[in-house]
């Protein structure tokens, strides 16, 4: 026959209510975290200007090492491009012209004048000018 | 420089209109309230009398008055703890404990 306590609840198909264990449902929580919820909350409405302090930047700060140099500026040289620029297509021409004018080189370079003249006797054989 | 016009101007309509639901996630007031009457801090549930459950305004009183009285949060923090709790309740930081 058995316990009729046991199977009373189960009459018609009927299951017996449960008793509660002890904990029931919900989101368990510490004060600790309560504390910590209400310190997010505060950082949350503090806009970012009120968060961060503004420190103006110095060159000690960006970069120790620049810092630590001479601080006199560097006089800088600077490079002007010459106002006549040779063209450039012209250039290697007048180099020939002085070049190839042996009595020039006769004229402005005495340890040259060896070489002139036997340049100068060897264009007359081939029929140039010297 | 602009950024911290608005900045501030959100700022002072929060204080003025409160917090816009919307953005912290929350559909209704009430919801706010219903996130938190779940809440159990040191296993001590926050609404206690079966009335106070089913009034809502009962229920709201209740809560402002716990977090008044015992964190010190004033009740236009309310909707930011919520919106905290029900984020974390989200992605798993915080679990709810069923029977």
């Amino acid at each position: 026959m058995g316990d009729l306590s046991q199977n009373i609840g189960n009459i018609g198909g009927v299951r017996p209510t449960q008793r509660s264990e002890g904990t029931q449902a919900g989101v368990y929580l510490s004060s600790d975290q309560i504390e910590d919820y209400k310190a997010r909350i505060r950082q949350v409405q503090t806009s970012p200007a009120e968060r961060f302090t503004e420190i103006p930047a110095t060159l000690g700060r960006l970069n120790p090492d620049a810092a630590a140099q001479d601080p006199t500026p560097i006089n800088r040289q600077i490079i002007q491009e010459a106002a006549q620029a040779p063209d450039p297509s012209n250039s290697t021409a007048g180099i020939e012209q002085l070049a190839g004018n042996l009595q020039v080189i006769y004229a402005l370079l005495p340890q040259a004048r060896p070489l002139a003249r036997q340049a100068a006797a060897e264009q007359r054989l081939v029929g140039g000018k010297a | 420089m602009a950024t911290k016009n608005t900045t501030t101007k959100q700022a002072v309509a929060d204080k003025q209109n409160g917090p816009s639901l919307e953005s912290l996630g929350l559909k209704s007031p009430i919801e706010i309230f219903d996130i938190l009457s779940i809440l159990r801090v040191d296993n001590e549930p926050l609404i206690k009398s079966s009335q106070a459950l089913l009034d809502q305004k009962l229920k709201a009183q209740t809560i402002m008055e716990y977090f008044k009285t015992k964190f010190n949060i004033s009740p236009g923090d309310l909707p930011y703890l919520a919106s905290m709790i029900k984020h974390d309740l989200k992605h798993g930081k915080i679990k709810l404990r069923r029977n």
